[in-house]
């Protein structure tokens, strides 16, 4: 008998497509390249994309180019209902809303993107620090944390407000001081749940240094839940600079922000004669932070190397789960 | 993964029948509600009915009131009070001397008064009364309430000889005493117009108050009543509830209602809800910006007595801490000293649109009175003293922009765009915001001034910065007396209040050099009619003083404020606080409902 | 142990003196007089009233007498609203603010953790998407608006629940939803946002390899583990919940604490705005003490020393 016969019938061959299966296949990807291209490719993440930057777009041009000024009281023409002339219709005295949606916008993508992001990377570097380096250094980081977080953010705001005038720069200093602490201790928290772990084990071994560990093994890692919660505090800061302009501490008069419009539409909101203050400047602001948000989610997904071949769409999920299930059966 | 999966469908499905059934009551409750909207009223007040238990087992009774107050008292510690909301709590909580009651100030812990033949002396023999604690009130109350109140240089001076005699470390001023337990006398330097005798005050034991030491006036428990009302609790942020008081000195129909409850709500949307809903019978005070909610035509108008309008920094300084009076720069101080500039502004206003855009509950104005006033006949003060070269209340663009160009042409300049940036003083408030916003944006229309920029603070800063007068253009409110004018006349008396607020000139500066309005002439004409009795020539001499205010433009009037209030048809003749001085609830009944 | 909590106990005392102290002197270079308001005009009064309170005195002296005080936790009277002492305020109104917040947790966090959960696991379907839905809804329209929304529904439309007030349990109801909706949202996202991510780690594959049912897994395995990140924040959010809410108590008119914390900064109260920071400091300092605990509980990789 011919001995390759023999085998034949004692084993069955492998499947060709398997015969590779301990080499390693998917081309050696690097991670920012490829971060992008899963972003690019969730078409949420584009059409949340498109809304930040149609919203972007909006708030730079439709105020230089609108044949309205935003602070123009027009007291001939007040209350008008939302029409052609009057995108979004005018408000008791008479100021284009359509403008003054759209300037307020500007105020309040740039105390959002900003207000968001500036005590959110301070507050990553002192809780990595702190995380990291524990002992007194971390003692310290957190009281002094919670000595910040006691003090109400009213004061810091007033006495900034006092030296910078009520400007956008202003607001967002202000956020830095009073919002880096929940940040902190957000981000020594999951240091320390990665601390430990094996990989951060296995990297010092090989010798390498604090900075490297937390940046290139740690920070990819929680980057996931950073870009989610950073998307999260982006109305959080917008809606803060409404809060504090309720008590005189927001963007000065006549400059405006969504977040003052809607909470000034507020009133408006029983009313059917000026239902359109209170609608609009609502729905604007709620488009954006939608936006941000659903971006913040999507960003999560493409940001986490776990999940590269993991599909996290919900759609494909579930085509997933039906063909799973089909299987089985 | 079955068991999982079971435990989640359970789940689901449990949410999915809730769901279903909160939207089957829904629909099954919406069309009866928007069939006949007040049965939804009904209902609450039917199922309220069977829990007496409840605060609003109470609605529904004809006994019970529930008014929706503007803004809560922020003390009944009634020595330290700076509040009107304090004094409408305190009309239902203490007797008065006298009491204004449907807008009538009549007699109630006295029997009468008698004057001196040379009109200083007012004596006062008080009836028996006693605190709900049972301690009578003597006349050593009234004395103990009006030196603590009062105890300042300037309001003593006018109750004794002169203000020579006050002297900062003294307890009591001499001129008010209490002859014996039933005699209270207050006795004048001089008669002056302004004081009639008829005192609005409060009677407040001395050993009671100190007794209590700070805590006096903070919780109900802290205080002695003595009014028609008896207040069972206070809680700060949500209402405050009252009984009748029995031992109340004036007769008991005169407040008619055993219970009131006062709530207090500070959300404008949350005040139609509660409204609408049923919970509160009266609402005092509605914010011009929803009364459209309520119906326009349901509500009644009522005026609050105070005037907006614009004051100009026209003294050049600013006060500081360190440096004392510091010059706000050479260009700015003699922009806003230029009279034709001030005008321009003022002239350039349309106040009818404005009030109308702004605060529809306001009347435009271009007086300092409110039309109550009486004239000399039958007509009132306002038609019969008409002022000469007024801003007409539509505004004049044309003239305003002559007055600007005189203006610019007086100060060398060639264009608007050369003028120092001023400063516009306000503070937050929607309202205020709002005006100070589309005053701006209308002197930039029609006059073409883009230098004015607004400062908008939080209200204790814009207070201070005000009191030390680091403003050029401030949105200033004052509080009209709605029988007469010559306390605000006085606010700009070269050392008047206005022009003194910080008390410079008890600091020792020199008075011409910070006084907004510095005119002898004025100073003599306002001290005159404090002191003339003759109503003719009084009425007269005030147009003539209102019209030297007037013409020397350093505060322009805008609007007379005001607002709306509303009451469910079943109650019947309650007063509103702007008007009656307190809760106007004497006479006030309500039909069963 | 007792080592640990007596460590913890100083630090605890000195971190809330510091806290004392930094706002009692940055409060005070905030502009203005707390005893000018607007309608009097009157300086001389409100000197007079300065001179009373000892606020003209050397700031030294003021601070030392405030420390005394602060000692046997004496706080003052309120400067604003006379007659008011700042430890009645607290022991009249924090009990109704822990109400409200204590209600809220009780129902927002325990129903945000489970949705988190059930949407992680039925990832992509109908539960998941109208959970989703309900984060971003309850983030993107402010709380006022809701609350308004609420209000003309429940009490006005259907007279279920009472718009504004506080005298029993129905008056809790609007405003506690309005409170734990906020808390529903933020801790389903996070929940399931870890609980994916704790799904994809080894030891669940390990678990799953061993054969351990899916139920055992999730319980065991990944919820604790998901659990975690969670506490660290949730010491400052109860803390910060227990404050008050100052939006909520305004709309709903809740004789709350939170309110206090906006206007006694606003009316330079400084008595009751220091009383209150302190009375802040000693919750959230015994929040996160407790938290700390929970957390070496919780994880017994965390070491307490």
């Amino acid at each position: 008998m011919d001995i390759q016969k023999k085998i034949t019938l004692d084993f069955t061959p492998v499947d060709p497509g398997l015969r590779d299966a301990d080499q390693i296949v998917r081309p050696s990807v690097r991670y920012w390249p490829e971060v992008w291209k899963r972003l690019f490719k969730n078409k949420l993440a584009d059409v949340c994309m498109g809304i930040i930057l149609l919203m972007i777009l909006l708030a730079v041009f439709v105020p230089v180019f609108s044949s309205y000024k935003y602070d123009a009281t027009d007291l001939l023409h007040t209350n008008v209902k939302p029409c052609l002339e009057h995108l979004f219709g005018t408000d008791a005295t008479g100021r284009d809303m359509w403008t003054r949606v759209w300037v307020g916008a500007r105020a309040s993508l740039a105390i959002g993107f900003l207000g968001a992001l500036t005590p959110f990377v301070i507050g990553a570097a002192i809780g990595a620090i702190s995380g990291w380096c524990g002992g007194w250094v971390d003692m310290a980081i957190m009281r002094i944390c919670d000595i910040m977080l006691c003090i109400p953010s009213m004061i810091y705001m007033i006495l900034i407000l006092m030296l910078m005038g009520g400007s956008v720069q202003a607001m967002v200093v202000a956020m830095a001081i009073s919002n880096w602490m929940g940040s902190a201790r957000n981000f020594r928290g999951r240091i320390l749940q990665f601390k430990n772990r094996e990989f951060t084990l296995a990297a010092r071994l090989q010798g390498a240094g604090g900075l490297r560990i937390v940046f290139r093994h740690i920070l990819p890692n929680i980057l996931g839940n950073i870009a989610v919660s950073l998307c999260g505090s982006v109305p959080g800061a917008i809606f803060m600079e409404a809060g504090m302009s309720y008590i005189g501490l927001g963007v000065t008069p006549p400059r405006t922000s969504l977040g003052q419009l809607s909470t000034a539409g507020i009133g408006s909101f029983l009313l059917p004669s000026q239902f359109h203050l209170f609608l609009y400047p609502a729905i604007v602001i709620s488009v954006m932070i939608f936006a941000f948000f659903m971006f913040g989610n999507c960003l999560r997904d493409a940001l986490d190397p776990r999940l590269r071949d993991e599909e996290y769409n919900a759609r494909r999920f579930r085509k997933l789960r039906r063909q799973m299930r089909k299987a089985v059966q | 993964m079955k068991k999982i999966k079971r435990l989640s469908a359970l789940l689901l499905c449990l949410a999915l029948l809730l769901a279903t059934t909160a939207c089957g009551t829904t629909s099954d409750v919406r069309p009866d509600a928007s069939k006949d909207a007040g049965e939804a009223a009904k209902t609450t007040a039917a199922s309220g009915e069977s829990t007496p238990a409840e605060p609003e087992g109470e609605n529904g009774s004809s006994d019970t009131i529930n008014i929706m107050i503007p803004a809560e008292p922020v003390t009944l510690n009634a020595l330290e009070s700076q509040s009107n909301l304090d004094e409408y709590v305190f009309y239902l909580t203490s007797a008065m001397l006298y009491r204004s009651i449907d807008n009538e100030l009549v007699p109630e812990l006295c029997d009468a008064m008698e004057v001196s033949e040379d009109g200083t002396t007012y004596t006062y023999t008080l009836k028996e009364a006693k605190y709900s604690d049972g301690t009578a009130v003597t006349a050593a109350d009234f004395v103990y309430y009006m030196v603590k109140r009062y105890l300042t240089s300037e309001n003593c001076s006018q109750f004794v000889g002169g203000a020579d005699t006050y002297n900062g470390g003294l307890d009591t001023c001499e001129g008010i005493y209490a002859e014996d337990d039933k005699t209270f006398v207050v006795r004048l330097a001089e008669p002056i117009t302004t004081f009639d005798g008829r005192l609005e005050i409060y009677p407040v034991n001395q050993a009671y108050a100190e007794g209590k030491g700070e805590s006096y006036g903070g919780t109900p428990a802290d205080l002695q009543y003595s009014g028609p009302y008896i207040l069972d609790d206070w809680t700060v942020g949500t209402s405050l509830t009252l009984r009748k008081n029995p031992d109340y000195i004036s007769a008991a129909e005169l407040f008619p209602l055993e219970h009131v409850n006062l709530y207090y709500s500070g959300d404008a949307s949350s005040l139609y809800s509660r409204y609408a809903s049923g919970d509160v019978d009266v609402v005092v005070s509605i914010n011009d910006t929803v009364v459209e909610a309520f119906g326009e035509e349901n509500c009644y108008r009522f005026s609050s007595g105070n005037i907006y309008g614009i004051e100009f920094n026209s003294t050049g300084f600013t006060y500081t801490d360190g440096d004392g009076f510091v010059s706000r720069g050479e260009e700015v101080t003699a922009l806003m000293q230029n009279e034709n500039f001030r005008k321009a502004l003022c002239f350039a206003l349309d106040r009818e649109a404005i009030c109308a855009a702004v605060s529809p509950s306001a009347e435009p104005t271009n007086r300092y009175v409110n039309s109550d006033i009486k004239g000399t006949g039958d007509t009132s003060y306002v038609e019969e003293f008409a002022l000469s070269e007024v801003a007409p209340l539509s505004g004049d663009a044309d003239a305003a922009k002559a007055y600007l160009a005189k203006a610019l042409e007086e100060l060398g300049y060639g264009d608007v765009s050369e003028l120092p940036a001023i400063r516009f003083l306000t503070f937050e408030n929607l309202q205020q915001k709002t005006m100070a916003e589309t005053f701006v944006s209308q002197w930039k229309e029609i006059l073409g001034l883009e230098n004015i920029e607004i400062n908008l603070q939080p209200i204790q800063s814009a207070i201070m910065s005000m009191v030390y007068m680091d403003y050029d253009l401030y949105l200033q409110q004052l509080t009209l007396n709605p029988d007469d004018m010559v306390e605000l006349l006085s606010y700009w008396e070269t050392a008047g209040s206005v022009s003194d607020a910080a008390g410079f000139q008890a600091g020792g500066a020199p008075a011409m050099m910070a006084s907004i309005h510095a005119d002898a002439e004025y100073d003599a004409l306002v001290e005159g009619i404090y002191r003339n009795f003759d109503d003719a020539s009084r009425l007269a001499d005030m147009a003539k003083a209102e019209q030297m205010l007037y013409s020397s433009y350093v505060y322009f009037p805008i609007m007379a404020g005001g607002g709306y209030g509303i009451s469910k048809d079943y109650v019947h003749d309650f007063v509103n606080p702007y008007v009656e001085g307190g809760y106007g609830l004497a006479h006030t009944t309500l039909d069963a409902h | 142990m007792a080592k640990y909590i007596c460590k913890r106990l100083l630090i605890s005392l000195a971190t809330i003196w510091l806290i004392a102290t930094v706002c009692f002197f940055l409060i005070r270079l905030l502009p203005g007089n707390p005893f000018l308001v607007a309608n009097p005009l009157d300086m001389t009064n409100a000197e007079r009233l300065m001179d009373y309170y000892g606020l003209n005195d050397p700031l030294w002296e003021q601070y030392l007498r405030f420390m005394g005080n602060l000692a046997h936790l004496d706080f003052g009277y309120s400067l604003a609203h006379a007659g008011r002492s700042v430890n009645e305020v607290i022991a009249l109104y924090f009990p109704v603010t822990a109400q409200l917040a204590i209600q809220a947790m009780i129902f927002g966090i325990p129903t945000g953790i489970l949705l988190g959960i059930l949407s992680s696991y039925h990832r992509g379907s109908g539960l998941d998407v109208s959970a989703q839905m309900l984060t971003i809804l309850t983030t993107a329209i402010p709380a006022y608006v809701l609350a308004a929304v609420f209000q003309l529904l429940f009490s006005v439309t259907l007279g279920w629940f009472p718009a504004g007030g506080w005298a029993s349990w129905k008056y809790t109801v609007l405003p506690t939803l309005c409170l734990s909706l906020g808390l529903v949202a933020s801790y389903c996202r996070s929940m399931r946002t870890l609980m994916l991510e704790v799904g994809q780690q080894d030891y669940l594959r390990t678990a799953r390899a061993k054969g351990l049912s899916d139920l055992r897994i999730i319980f065991f395995h990944q919820i604790r583990n998901a659990l975690l990140p969670l506490l660290t924040n949730m010491g400052v959010e109860i803390a910060g919940l227990l404050m008050g809410s100052y939006v909520i108590e305004k709309i709903f008119s809740v004789p709350g604490l939170g309110k206090y914390f906006v206007t006694s900064i606003n009316e330079l109260d400084y008595t009751m705005a220091l009383g209150l920071v302190v009375f802040q400091a000693c919750v959230v300092v015994t929040a996160n003490f407790i938290v700390d605990l929970l957390y070496g509980v919780v994880d017994p990789r965390v070491k307490l020393d």
